[in-house]
């Protein structure tokens, strides 16, 4: 059973928790509050797994439009963060998905995006370090347990709701991400050295797209 | 028994053992293997050291529009979907308070009426404001309230003594036309000590809002006193302050334990004393004590601190929890405030009844009184940077066939004690005509020069302002080359300063150095300190949009984006109007692109802003109604206002 299912399982209301109020029970109350408590982390969650501010912007609002349109299905507000990075989650891996199909199609000469924006652009040097490069070469789903364990504070429990895979998965899913992010580092660092040592170093570093 | 276990083995653990606890046995094992194996107890270090870097990485602030964004998605799916439960958009809920804390978080955007035309056809339109204006939304079908999360506090008289303090959230505001809509503030009531007098001001400490400095007329005098409040705690476990929210006065009691950054009451000893210090750096001769009927504060310039008339500051409790720190003194400028951590509390007075000219007293908690750390009598405190007091004073300018400074004008003694340049009028600051032609015009018998004590007319005095900063520990001060500035002000941010650039005049009267020709004007803070003189500094200032003001309480925001500027009406001191300007963070100009959110709105004196929000409280018989106390809360060039319920009984006393 997947985990929106098992949420769905329990009794309480969502509403009752979140405002403490069996008064206010409207989808929008529920979205509202929600956002207030939760937005920050998830387009911090989203800028980290896509490096792109503005596209993260626009997915935290695609992932709290998905949460207002299925707040039903949520019957544990205890839940509500984890059931909410599971959608986030979900919004940044089709967005991975479209890209990737996007990246093969054939350039036409024509340009469809504008020059990226200053905010972009500062975004993207926020993320040059070699640890940041690293993280963004790791697998996505990997990726996403390191980054939902190390620095979003999910516990185990919630981590496996967010990732939509059991509890042993999410373990199994995390150690293999602190495994390839150290080969990443490694390989990220033995690229810097090997620039210095022919004497590239105003050269950029990411050389590699990421996956 | 450990168990020998092969390189990868022991490396997956030692990352497993970083998300849970391993099992007895493997850890020992992994233990052992790591203690034999270079490799992996380098590898296991790494991983270490990763999660170090990871949980190092930077913070990621989301954009301030998000909410807007977010919000206007929501209509959008809504009106794609009405049967989505989704109430109607006019009536956004009421967020519930997630935090108790006093700072003051805008958070939330306005939805642009655009993205919600059609959806709603039945919605009325809205009616712009008088006074509020630049706006977006003043006007269309579907305005949304502007969600926000703030507190304001403000204080209301109870009988002829008594004080209450209120603090309410503000959960939304409406925009002009709307506010309707918006309901009333209300909020919780706290009890303070009474007080002999009805003060005028109340200023709030920035450490934990559990003490409060009241400033009101001295009992059967003709001064003014400051006295110390205990501001008892908000319940914490209430829920956030609502509309039907009742009063839940509580006596005026001790700190929480939660005030631990504010001293405990007033100690016999302080624990620092300030040394009285004469920003003059060449004494002049004439130095004495100060001539109380004389209209010439430049031969009392340099007075000691012994001759200082230092007023009457025996401390009188007042109730349970309030202290007379001073008594009896004419409070100059508007600008008393505790600095940014709270430990100290700074003013400009003179005793009552005297022209001496002011002085900047500090207090600190635990201090019985207050205590003068200049004794000049012509320093002006207004204000904190840095942990230091930021001062000016009025340099006389005599007159002698020409305009030259006094030889003791150098208000300040920079810490090499080299002498300080003398003040030179800057071509921003320096009115037409020049400062000696418009005095030998005032001191001409069709002017009304004041009265010498011999009874023949004293020509009246001009000043240029210096300004300088003063560090209350150790009372060394210190001149602003580049600032040729009265009352100046700067934004927390640290970017800016306000203030007077012009001639000063002397009213001798009251004691006091009046602007006289010149206007308020906004420089670079970091321009100002770096140049070497006030010609410099004033070169890249630039003008407000103010005329004809000779009273004012100059308030910037947070972050420096917004000026508050309250202009008294020459009639009544009390009364003035209020103007919110957005300072172009570019140039310094206020903003022709993001016109004044406020503009010259009757307000009574004082008024509170923050990140976002500007608390006044408007003069009673507007709209036919009390005094009433407004918010005005704004993000980019939305804004909103609300209101609580006008005050028939007692006055309103808006707490920055």
């Amino acid at each position: 059973m997947d985990q929106i299912g098992q949420l769905a399982q329990l009794s309480h209301s969502a509403d009752r928790v979140l405002t403490g109020s069996p008064a206010r029970t409207s989808a929008d109350a529920f979205v509202e509050e929600l956002f207030q408590k939760h937005h920050g982390e998830i387009y911090a969650y989203l800028v980290r797994m896509l490096r792109d501010s503005e596209l993260a912007a626009d997915l935290t609002q695609d992932a709290f439009i998905k949460a207002y349109r299925a707040h039903d299905s949520l019957q544990d507000p205890a839940h509500a963060r984890a059931w909410l990075y599971q959608i986030a989650h979900r919004v940044a891996l089709d967005e991975i998905r479209r890209r990737k199909i996007v990246r093969f199609l054939p350039w036409t000469g024509e340009s469809y995006g504008t020059a990226p924006s200053a905010e972009h652009l500062a975004m993207e040097g926020r993320l040059s370090s070699d640890l940041q490069r690293a993280l963004a070469r790791i697998p996505e789903r990997q990726r996403a347990a390191l980054l939902l364990a190390e620095l979003h504070d999910l516990t185990g429990v919630e981590l496996a709701a967010a990732l939509g895979v059991s509890h042993v998965a999410a373990r199994a899913l995390l150690t293999r991400a602190r495994d390839s992010l150290r080969r990443e580092l490694a390989s990220e660092r033995e690229s810097e050295a090997a620039e210095e040592a022919e004497g590239h170093a105003g050269q950029p570093s990411d050389r590699r797209a990421p996956r | 028994m450990i168990q020998l276990m092969d390189h990868e083995r022991a490396c997956r653990l030692a990352a497993v053992r970083l998300d849970q606890p391993l099992p007895a046995d493997d850890a020992a094992a992994l233990e052992a293997h790591l203690a034999d194996c270079a490799m992996c107890s380098a590898t296991a270090a790494g991983y270490e050291a990763d999660r170090l870097a990871l949980r190092a990485l930077p913070p990621i602030e989301p954009p301030r529009d998000l909410w807007a964004r977010t919000s206007a998605a929501l209509e959008r799916e809504h009106a794609r979907n009405p049967a989505s439960g989704r109430r109607a958009p006019r009536r956004w809920g009421t967020l519930t308070m997630l935090g108790s804390g006093f700072a003051l978080v805008l958070v939330i955007a306005l939805v642009g009426p655009t993205l919600l035309n059609g959806g709603h056809p039945g919605t009325p339109n809205a009616v712009p404001s008088s006074g509020v204006a630049g706006l977006t939304p003043t006007s269309g079908p579907g305005i949304t309230p502007l969600i926000v999360d703030s507190q304001v506090t403000w204080v209301v008289t109870k009988g002829s003594t008594g004080l209450s303090i209120v603090t309410a959230n503000v959960n939304k505001v409406c925009p002009a036309g709307d506010e309707p809509d918006c309901a009333p503030l209300a909020g919780i009531s706290r009890g303070l000590a009474s007080l002999p007098t009805v003060p005028s001001s109340v200023v709030l400490s920035p450490a934990n809002g559990h003490q409060a400095i009241a400033i009101g007329p001295t009992l059967n005098q003709a001064g003014t006193s400051l006295y110390v409040l205990n501001v008892p705690a908000l319940p914490t476990s209430s829920p956030a302050p609502s509309a039907s929210a009742s009063p839940a006065a509580s006596p005026a009691g001790s700190p929480s334990p939660r005030s631990s950054r504010i001293p405990p009451p007033p100690s016999p000893s302080p624990s620092v004393k300030p040394t009285p210090v004469t920003p003059s750096v060449v004494p002049s001769p004439s130095s004495a004590a100060p001539n109380p009927s004389g209209p010439a504060p430049s031969a009392s310039a340099s007075a000691s601190a012994s001759a200082s008339p230092v007023p009457s500051v025996s401390p009188v409790p007042s109730g349970a929890a309030a202290l007379a720190i001073v008594s009896n003194v004419t409070l100059v400028g508007d600008e008393a405030a505790y600095s940014p951590d709270g430990l100290w509390f700074a003013f400009s007075a003179q005793p009552a009844g005297t022209a001496t000219g002011p002085d900047i007293y500090i207090w600190q908690s635990g201090w019985p009184a207050a205590l003068p750390i200049t004794s000049d009598h012509a320093s002006v405190f207004s204000g904190w940077v840095a942990g230091q007091i930021l001062a000016s004073r009025a340099v006389p300018i005599v007159i002698d066939g020409g305009a030259s400074p006094v030889p003791s004008g150098s208000p300040a003694a920079n810490p090499s004690g080299s002498p300080v340049a003398s003040p030179t009028p800057s071509p921003a600051a320096t009115p037409s005509p020049s400062p000696a032609a418009i005095l030998q015009s005032l001191a001409s018998p069709s002017a009304q020069p004041a009265a010498s004590p011999s009874g023949s007319p004293a020509p009246p005095v001009l000043a240029q302002p210096v300004a300088f900063l003063i560090d209350p520990l150790t009372g060394v001060a210190t001149r602003i080359n580049g600032l040729d500035g009265w009352r100046p002000v700067v934004d927390p941010s640290g970017r800016w300063v306000a203030y007077w650039a012009g001639t000063l005049i002397f009213d001798p009267v009251n004691g006091v150095w009046q602007p006289f020709q010149g206007g308020l004007q906004v420089a670079s803070w970091s321009a100002v300190l770096a140049a070497p003189d006030g010609a410099t500094g004033a070169a890249a200032a630039h003008a407000l949009p103010l005329s004809g003001v000779t009273d004012w309480d100059v308030r910037w925001d947070q972050t420096g984006e917004h000026l508050g500027i309250w202009v008294a009406d020459t009639d009544n001191p009390g009364l003035g109007r209020l103007s919110l300007l957005t300072i172009d963070q570019g140039s310094g100009v206020a903003s022709s692109a993001a016109p004044a959110l406020l503009q010259a709105t009757p307000s009574l004196r004082g008024f509170a802003l923050k990140d976002g929000q500007l608390v006044w409280a408007t003069p009673a018989g507007q709209d036919s109604l009390g005094s009433r106390l407004s918010v005005l809360a704004w993000t980019g060039v939305n804004a909103g206002k609300t209101t609580i319920q006008p005050i028939d009984n007692g006055t309103l006393i808006v707490v920055p």
